[in-house]
């Protein structure tokens, strides 16, 4: 064999080292450590701006003094805000409200919701029809479903208590203004308005059981409820998991039905962290207290869905070590 | 590598739209925060203005067109940001917090140079002046009159209007009509007691017409005092007395009034032309007539034009407002919109003919007592739920009206003693 | 003598779970019947509706939209928004929550955690913040503004489900076509991504329905009415004297069909076995 000239040779090189050099590059983004920062990169990119950075500077804003009722205050930094949030007995009340909506507003649409999938899980006739049923609420938006449900609650004119004149041992009630009544009209109507969220999750969810599974099940003439408990429960419970913490996310920060519907009221029965929050901003003019109240909701729902995590990863654990 | 090609042009894309930065505001660029610019009759009158000021300076008017309901925090939320359009609709319940917040422009200096006190009806900057400055100029004006629909007046056999609260009470507990079984098909009058500022403005009308106010001339607290106290107790008689409904929002009260669900109420001139469009079969049955008590109506001032004291370019921000209260944008005011213009003699004749129904509205907005409490113009948002709560907590759960009134007068003072 | 008990009691829990869907399903349904009777009814007259039954029909609110208000313009720029919005949500999402699954690397809970914390602060105390970011971006009342936005809604929840979707994915199967000269990203695409497509469909109608909802970037950092969405013009229904229930119903309703198409389209894909057919 004749050798190459040296320039050649060379150029051989070149051309390999650059063909090694994209093969690697190549390599890295397809495979390895360059391939997750690619993939991650677009959504955490976009949540870090749009959200992240917002994030910062109302922490910023919390530290700072911006209160219209106190212009030349501004710039003033300091931990006031925090200390504010201690002594104010409103914010407690408002925390302990939310609590109860957010407990409310979860187990009821997750109950709900696992009905409806159950129900319409393998329904083969007029599948699309019933599966479009219980995603309708889902298509209202909030502010138009606090509309409805006022006009339905009234108690001047309001259905709900026409229909309640046919059932007997049922009184109708002025739902929204009674003190008793109007918070769990509130959840009543949520939990309307976001059980459909669960309930396309849920749907998804068993539809990717192994059908396999249910027909070894039935071979072993397993009841109806154990092979609910010992196989859906089981296959669900990623999607279970996350669906609950959405809801508690959702039902924490849930604004317009309430706002619309009480305001915050009988007397403050029913202001939640986020209706004290805009309060404070929009009628208080202290944007800076309004942020620290966002930083505490904040932080008592990541303290809540950790722990909710936590306990479902114990649970699992438990499962599994049997 | 196609799905790469694809991430990696939406990559781009986002890079390319999160790059750009907003334009810098241009010297003949005015920007105008605007309520309900499109609205048939007042938003055709603001575009007529925006036409007339741009043709005349040759400065680009950008309305920042807002919905009334949303109008304040799109204000505040622009101001907090540092970007407030160059003129405010601002009006009397937030002009203080505004002025406490150094966003507005003493106007005193331009209206003295331009002469334009004689142009406005007597008072008509007084509940927009604050320690002798005034802070913008008023364009429409609103206040709580009767009005009623004869037609049901006539089917219950009533003749006179009622001009007491007395009188008012009374004649909606015979105008109120039932079914079989007891329950209400049409009720006598409307009085709004939902959580909302409304409530409010109940309880300081039923104050006034028991002599009274949330406040005296020293600008000290009065809402536990003994006129105050009257007029809850009389709040309460109503609400009890089944002839208004109970729970239902201002906006709710307002349609139900208008489509024939009650016999009378004490509201604004909107419910004429609403009814006009809504009604029309029934609109010759409604009928205004002075508020059902001595004394002055509630109300005045409801919108104002402002110049932010962060404006690049107040100069032309004030000429703007000057053309919109001179006399020729005033002489069309009552050709469109459905307020009370402020300017001297601003209805002609034949305009008020056109809408007989306002005469109440015209004798009563120099002389209205503004709805904020005097002396405290800077804490209206502060305010009025605290005297909600009192009004709810009487009405709603029968706590006597000395007490909730006392609660109510300890956490204004407070909240917001001088 | 003996009789099957299986068929009869098969018979019987079918009909009670019929019976119990159609309870059920009317329960659901009832506040939308209700809207669409405040829908058919006169402008202001809805309020005092004396029986279950509508008084007097009329479809003039139907038409007014279209006619005297942008309703059409509204439906539009939401449509573009939302699809817009729920597929690169969509694509990103998913490339994250299969990363996740599917790959050790370190940090990866916590960016788990910290995506879902951006989704924990309540919209009212970081508006300020957000404007101000918006308006030095130059997005404050731009489409694309209201699509990036969106997106950060979306996404979070697009990587919790995703991964949540991979995770049930045997490693096996990857494995295999690893060994059949797959790269990671072939794998992902050609692997797992088939695999999990009940999955995506409820991911893209979740994306699709929060963004068509969206109020918070829609009605704070939107103000031209013609780039307004549906969820913008419905909530103007709420005037300052008076809110036009019945408008706005009329409204509700035609602003729920896109939702409900895209459902009916999607929901195809969100079929038994659409995992079990494929691993064979």
């Amino acid at each position: 064999m004749e050798p190459k000239s040296d320039a050649t040779g060379r150029a051989d090189a070149a051309i390999a080292l650059r063909r090694r050099r994209w093969v690697a590059l190549r390599r890295s983004l397809t495979e390895g450590g360059g391939f997750v920062f690619l993939m991650l990169l677009p959504a955490l990119f976009v949540v870090g701006a749009v959200i992240g950075v917002p994030m910062l500077r109302a922490v910023e804003m919390s530290f700072n003094t911006i209160n219209f009722r106190r212009p030349a205050m501004a710039g003033t930094y300091g931990f006031h805000n925090y200390g504010k949030l201690f002594e104010d007995p409103d914010t407690w009340s408002a925390v302990a409200l939310s609590a109860i909506y957010m407990f409310g507003t979860v187990v009821g649409s997750v109950a709900l919701a696992l009905c409806a999938a159950l129900l319409t899980r393998r329904i083969v006739r007029f599948r699309a029809f019933w599966r479009v049923v219980f995603l309708l609420p889902w298509t209202v938006p909030a502010v138009v479903t606090a509309l409805v449900w006022g006009v339905m609650y009234d108690g001047n004119f309001g259905i709900i208590n026409r229909l309640l004149d046919y059932v007997p041992f049922m009184t109708g009630a002025n739902w929204l203004i009674d003190r008793q009544t109007a918070f769990p009209a509130l959840i009543v109507a949520q939990i309307w308005n976001e059980f459909p969220v669960a309930y396309i999750f849920i749907l998804a969810g068993l539809h990717a059981i192994p059908e396999e599974l249910y027909e070894a099940a039935r071979i072993d003439r397993a009841r109806a409820i154990q092979q609910f408990w010992y196989i859906t429960v089981p296959q669900l419970r990623f999607i279970l998991a996350v669906v609950v913490v959405l809801l508690m996310i959702m039902g924490f920060k849930s604004f317009p039905i309430i706002y619309i519907l009480t305001g915050g009221g009988p007397a403050g029965a029913t202001e939640t962290l986020t209706v004290l929050t805009f309060n404070t901003a929009f009628r208080g003019l202290d944007f800076s207290y309004a942020a620290t109240l966002g930083i505490l909701a904040l932080a008592i729902s990541v303290i809540l869905v950790l722990s909710y995590l936590r306990l479902v990863a114990r649970l699992q654990h438990e499962r599994g070590g049997q | 590598m196609r799905f790469a090609g694809k991430l990696s042009a939406a990559l781009l894309a986002i890079g390319a739209v999160t790059g750009m930065t907003a334009p810098a505001a241009a010297d003949d660029q005015l920007s105008f925060l605007v309520v309900d610019y499109d609205a048939p009759g007042m938003g055709d009158w603001w575009q007529l203005l925006v036409k007339n000021y741009e043709s005349a300076t040759g400065i680009d008017v950008d309305p920042r067109n807002t919905p009334a309901r949303s109008y304040y925090e799109r204000l505040l939320l622009e101001a907090a940001s540092g970007t407030g359009a160059d003129i405010l609709t601002v009006n009397p319940n937030n002009i203080g917090e505004l002025h406490a917040a150094e966003q507005l422009q003493p106007l005193n200096e331009w209206i003295e140079r331009d002469g334009i006190t004689g142009l406005l009806v007597d008072g008509a900057t007084e509940s927009l002046t604050i320690d002798g400055v005034t802070y913008a100029l008023p364009i429409t004006g609103r206040t709580l009159q009767l009005i009623y629909n004869a037609c049901h007046f006539e089917e219950a056999g009533v003749e006179a209007v009622p001009t007491t609260p007395e009188e008012f009470l009374e004649l909606a507990k015979n105008l109120t009509v039932k079914d079989d079984s007891g329950r209400v098909t049409r009720y006598g009058a409307n009085m709004v007691n939902a959580n909302e500022d409304p409530t409010y403005e109940m309880l300081l009308m039923w104050s006034i017409a028991h002599g009274g106010s949330f406040s005296d001339g020293d600008g000290n607290f009065t809402v536990d005092s003994q006129p105050v106290i009257d007029g809850l107790n009389f709040m309460k008689a109503v609400y009890d007395s089944g002839a208004i409904p109970q729970g239902m929002a201002e906006t709710d009260l307002r349609a139900l009034f208008a489509t024939g669900g009650t016999a009378m109420t004490i509201d604004g001139q909107w419910q004429f032309p609403f009814i006009k469009s809504n009604n029309a079969e029934n609109y010759d049955c409604y009928k205004s007539a002075s508020h059902p008590w001595d004394g002055s109506a509630t109300g005045g001032v409801n919108m104002a034009l402002a110049v932010n004291a962060n404006s690049e370019n107040p100069e032309a921000a004030w000429e703007f407002i000057k053309m919109a209260v001179g006399q020729q944008m005033q002489s069309e005011f009552g050709n469109y919109s459905p307020y009370v213009p402020y300017g001297v003699n601003a209805m002609t004749d034949e305009q008020l003919a056109e809408r007989p129904f306002l005469q109440p509205w015209l004798d009563s907005i120099g002389t209205a007592h503004p709805i904020f409490i005097p002396g405290h113009e800077d804490d209206f948002n502060q305010t009025w739920p605290i005297i909600v709560d009192a009004i709810l907590l009487t009405l709603r759960e029968g706590v006597p009206a000395e007490e909730s009134l006392a609660q109510a007068q300890q956490r204004l003072v407070e909240c917001c003693a001088n | 003598m003996s009789w099957s008990p299986g068929p009869v009691r098969g018979h019987w829990s079918a009909l009670a779970r019929v019976i119990l869907l159609c309870v059920l399903g009317m329960a659901v349904l009832f506040p939308i019947y209700w809207m669409l009777v405040i829908a058919i009814t006169p402008t202001g007259f809805s309020r005092s509706l004396p029986g279950i039954l509508p008084q007097t029909v009329t479809f003039e609110n139907f038409v007014s939209l279209f006619t005297e208000r942008p309703m059409a313009r509204w439906l539009v720029n939401s449509i573009i928004v939302a699809a817009l919005a729920s597929f690169l949500s969509l694509v990103f999402g998913t490339s994250c929550g299969y990363v996740l699954s599917k790959m050790k690397f370190r940090g990866a809970g916590l960016v788990m955690i910290g995506v879902l914390v951006t989704q924990m602060m309540p919209g009212t105390s970081i508006i300020v913040p957000l404007y101000i970011l918006f308006r030095d971006l130059g997005l404050l009342d731009t489409m694309s503004g209201m699509v990036v936005g969106h997106i950060s809604l979306v996404v979070p929840i697009a990587i919790w489900m995703s991964k949540g979707f991979f995770d049930r994915i045997p490693q096996d199967l990857e494995a295999s076509a690893r060994i059949d000269g797959c790269t990671r990203l072939g794998a992902y695409l050609y692997v797992s991504l088939p695999l999990a497509v009940p999955g995506l469909a409820a991911i893209f109608i979740y994306g699709f329905v929060t963004s068509w909802h969206d109020f918070l970037f829609a009605h704070s950092l939107v103000h031209s009415q013609q780039l307004w969405t549906a969820a913008n013009g419905i909530s103007s229904f709420r005037g300052q004297y008076f809110t036009l229930h019945e408008l706005q119903m009329a409204a509700a309703l035609v602003f729920a069909l896109p939702v409900i198409i895209v459902f009916i389209v999607m929901q195809r894909w969100i079929v038994s076995g659409a995992m079990t057919g494929s691993v064979r």
